[in-house]
């Protein structure tokens, strides 16, 4: 018979490298989670920078006017007082509008390409999807939207100026959207396909089992199934779309005006404004007129709260299909 | 009750019910109770493993064996909303709680798990990685522990020659008998097995058995499996688990290897290792 | 109705196939429409060497180059400590108290938030607040509040998808945490963190607005300049198409818009080369662990 090794039973007390391992355990995950932290660190600078700069807004300028006002002209370039000063105009309507109108559109339009793609990649033939289409869609999310921004300017908006009045450019929202929906689909196609393929099989072989044909299958089946994940990729395209500035700022022709739905459809080929756009205008003279500064912070506050919005509303879905599921 | 054996039990293990005492325990636990949230997994548990024997827990799924071996070495700590009650003795002494004495427990225990996962690195790498956690060493003083730790593994001849390449171009049951070096580098004590052998093939399964076999007297080894052959093959002494009343696991019976599978004391024991169910 | 369903059933997919490769070959179009578009400006060697002229054409966007590489590099060194570490604090320590998910929610709102709010906020903090001018450092900490949840997140997801069994076996060894995570975990996902780490990098040279707001000061030609200070002013590529299509009045640049042509194609096959260094090192990586090499 071997001989039992004789490990002492007692387990030996702290030792000083004991102490220093377990040190650095207790630095290190001090260390991790203040990094953790930072992230809520930097969303409350955001807050309390954006606010501090849009003080002047509340005060100045009241948001009663900010927000109930469509005239946008913050130099007073346009409208003056009786004694012939220029008297400004803060109307956050007129971009708030513009930026609602543009990413309505560019949805319209990325919503079904969106899915296609998702049905593609995740029901069709795996090979071609995961070899070929994944690939292709996390290429063109790489493509810096500014670049969206100049083939729409280079290559759209001169065959939008065909058909756009006289002395038009073709710049407008038919251009900002349709530069959005083509930068919001690889959003929207990937965050669904992941979804059509996290359903489990059961379900998708249950009712071909019953005679549905795919499309019935997919239609009455899958997408309700993946409910959540397509949503939450609408949503997330729809935060995309709505902060994106420079390309739209490119298309959109940067005039102060509302669009104007009343007259059909000719609004898409007429310039106009958005939030981002806006707050991008004032660039170009930073420093020179605090109450359009103040202003444009104002906005950059609204969109961080339609941000807020939209994560929160991913949150929801997200956590309601768990619950189902 | 008959006399033969209704399931052959290695010859060792007869040896050792005709006459020998076994050893005192290694392992004890007295009234364990785990919780996974409200979830009770295991109930008043009086569980022990006698020193240098191999103590086999069997059971149908999910009657706790895995989470009875896992609290052994305090890995459950580590999942969210799992706690614990009830006393656990390491050779007569009450286990360690505190942050250093939970490591210094695990170091002492050495674990294998159902599929084999040497780390990402080289084989030598692998079996030096335990010793190299307490202090830093010169390379070739690592040399010989861990050309014994292999030996000891039996897969020091067919390792010898690609020491510095990387563990995962091994095959599936060398892979686990490296697991099992990486254990022994480190001179433990115990060694807990969750299925060791349930992703090998038989070839494989039965050079783990035969090392099981080895360390008899050296380690002491507590193996769950739900492979009732296997537990018959290679342990002194088996348990038998079940859940209970809320689904909680409780440990039926536990008896010589022998004596459980032919003279079960406890009816559901006998269901369980006649087929019955489970 | 078994009928219209089969006819119903090869018209929609039909209709999904043709909507996909339209956009498909669409995009494709753009793509090689850009590079062909710019490819005479990409063959001119004075792009890459001379900087930006406003009074004569033939000018360069050498200075771009090497700023949109230095405001790159900068980012990765700003954001690779510290994403990494809360990327390992939500993968290995956190728990599901409030104060955590006070902390993802902040970390899904950065991720979410519009860059030109960046560009605004990091103005008004790392500019106007420190009292100093745009600089590389402004811009690139803006740079870095963009890519931190991306960082944070990608590690997050590497350290999730390896085995659990993996930072089992280590502690089940007597390894503290810090050990399991230094020693076996990051080695592990290795591959997956440089390839996060190439396409963040992606994604931080192609960001525009925020640098515009604190990297920029003036025209273009401002920056005719290779100095390595952070403190210096400094525009990238991405920047100067937008400026050269929107701000500079035309006639003041001859070649504005050959100029811009060039640049836009640059950018994009930046961003193949970008791609295609994830995908080769994510490959390598493997292999290596693997053992073939």
């Amino acid at each position: 018979m071997r001989a039992v090794s004789t490990v002492p039973s007692a387990l030996e007390p702290a030792a000083p490298q004991w102490r220093r391992r377990l040190r650095a355990e207790r630095i290190s995950r001090i260390g991790f989670a203040a990094a953790a932290g930072l992230s809520l660190v930097v969303v409350g600078l955001v807050i309390l920078f954006l606010t501090i700069n849009a003080w002047p807004a509340f005060v100045h300028i009241g948001l009663d006017h900010f927000f109930g006002s469509t005239t946008w002209d913050p130099e007073g370039a346009n409208h003056h007082t009786q004694n012939l000063q220029p008297l400004p105009f803060f109307g956050s309507l007129t971009p708030i509008a513009g930026s609602a109108v543009a990413v309505i559109l560019a949805l319209v339009i990325a919503i079904p390409v969106g899915l296609a793609l998702a049905i593609m990649i995740a029901e069709t033939s795996r090979h071609v999807g995961e070899r070929v289409l994944r690939p292709a869609i996390e290429l063109f999310v790489g493509v810096p939207s500014i670049v969206y921004g100049y083939v729409g300017l280079v290559l759209l908006v001169p065959q939008l100026e065909r058909f756009a009045p006289p002395g038009q450019s073709g710049q407008g929202f038919g251009a900002a959207a349709i530069v959005l929906g083509v930068m919001v689909v690889p959003t929207i196609a990937t965050l669904s396909a992941d979804a059509l393929q996290a359903v489990p099989s059961s379900l998708r072989e249950g009712s071909i089992a019953l005679g549905a044909t795919p499309w019935q299958t997919l239609r009455r089946v899958l997408i309700p199934a993946a409910r959540a994940g397509i949503i939450s990729g609408i949503v997330l395209g729809l935060a995309r779309a709505m902060g994106e500035a420079l390309a739209v700022a490119l298309v959109i022709g940067g005039v102060a005006r509302l669009p104007d739905l009343a007259g059909g459809l000719s609004f898409l080929l007429k310039p106009g404004m958005t939030m981002t756009t806006t707050i991008t205008d004032g660039i170009s003279n930073l420093g020179a007129n605090p109450k359009a500064e103040a202003a444009r912070y104002l906005l950059a506050l609204v969109l961080l709260v339609i941000t807020f919005a939209c994560v929160t509303t991913v949150r929801v879905v997200q956590r309601r299909s768990e619950v189902i599921t | 009750m008959s006399a033969e054996f209704r399931i052959q039990v290695a010859p060792e293990v007869v040896a050792a019910v005709n006459g020998e005492k076994l050893p005192a325990p290694a392992v004890e636990t007295r009234g364990l109770d785990a919780w996974y949230g409200d979830f009770q997994s295991l109930r008043k548990v009086d569980f022990s493993a006698a020193k240098g024997r191999v103590t086999a827990i069997i059971g149908p799924s999910g009657c706790g064996k895995s989470t009875l071996l896992r609290a052994l070495n305090r890995m459950n700590d580590l999942v969210p909303g799992y706690r614990t009650s009830g006393e656990m003795i390491l050779e007569g002494s009450p286990a360690p709680t505190d942050p250093a004495g939970v490591i210094a427990l695990r170091r002492r225990m050495g674990m294998l798990f159902q599929r084999p996962n040497p780390f990402p690195m080289s084989v030598f790498d692998n079996v030096a990685y335990g010793l190299r956690l307490e202090r830093r060493w010169k390379k070739h003083d690592l040399d010989e522990p861990v050309e014994r730790a292999l030996t000891r593994a039996g897969l020091w001849e067919e390792v010898k020659d690609r020491l510095s390449r990387s563990a995962l171009g091994l095959s599936g049951g060398q892979q686990q008998r490296l697991c099992l070096a990486r254990s022994l580098a480190v001179d433990p004590q115990v060694i807990l097995m969750d299925e060791p052998t349930s992703a090998l093939d038989p070839i494989a399964t039965l050079r783990v058995e035969e090392l099981m076999r080895e360390f008899r007297d050296e380690v002491t080894i507590i193996i769950v499996t739900h492979n009732m052959q296997q537990a018959a093959r290679v342990s002194d002494v088996t348990a038998f688990m079940m859940m209970g009343a809320g689904r909680a696991g409780e440990l039926v019976e536990i008896n010589s290897t022998i004596d459980l599978f032919n003279r079960p004391s406890d009816r559901r024991t006998e269901d369980y290792i006649t087929g019955r169910f489970g | 109705m078994n009928r219209r369903a089969r006819v119903n059933n090869a018209l929609a997919f039909g209709l999904i196939r043709a909507i996909a490769i339209v956009f498909l070959l669409l995009v494709v179009y753009v793509l090689l429409y850009t590079v062909v578009q710019g490819w005479s400006e990409l063959t001119r060697g004075a792009f890459y060497t001379s900087p930006p002229s406003t009074d004569h054409a033939g000018s360069g966007a050498g200075p771009q180059i090497f700023n949109t590489f230095y405001l790159l590099i900068l980012t990765v060194i700003l954001t690779v400590p510290s994403g990494l570490a809360a990327g390992i604090y939500f993968a290995e320590y956190a728990g599901t108290g409030r104060l955590v998910n006070a902390i993802r929610r902040a970390t899904e709102t950065l991720a979410t938030l519009p860059s030109i709010v960046v560009g605004l906020f990091g103005y008004a903090l790392f500019v106007q607040a420190t009292g100093s001018h745009p600089s590389r450092l402004a811009a690139s900490l803006a740079l870095t509040v963009i890519a931190l949840p991306y960082a944070v997140r990608i590690t997050e997801d590497a350290l999730r998808s390896l085995p659990t069994t993996l930072r089992e076996s280590s502690l089940a060894l007597g390894a503290t945490r810090w050990q399991t995570i230094t020693r076996v975990l990051l080695p592990a996902a290795l591959p997956q963190l440089v390839t996060g780490v190439i396409l963040i990098s992606g994604r931080a040279f192609g960001e525009a607005a925020a640098v515009l707001f604190t990297g920029t000061v003036g025209t273009p030609t401002a920056y005719a300049n290779y100095s390595l200070s952070p403190f210096l002013p400094g525009d990238s590529l991405a920047v100067n198409l937008y400026v050269f299509r929107s701000q500079v009045e035309p006639g003041t640049v001859p070649d504005a818009a050959a100029y811009a042509d060039g640049v836009a194609a640059l950018l994009i096959l930046l961003v193949l080369v970008f791609n295609i260094a994830a995908r080769y090192a994510a490959r390598h990586a493997v292999r290596r662990l693997q053992g073939a090499i």
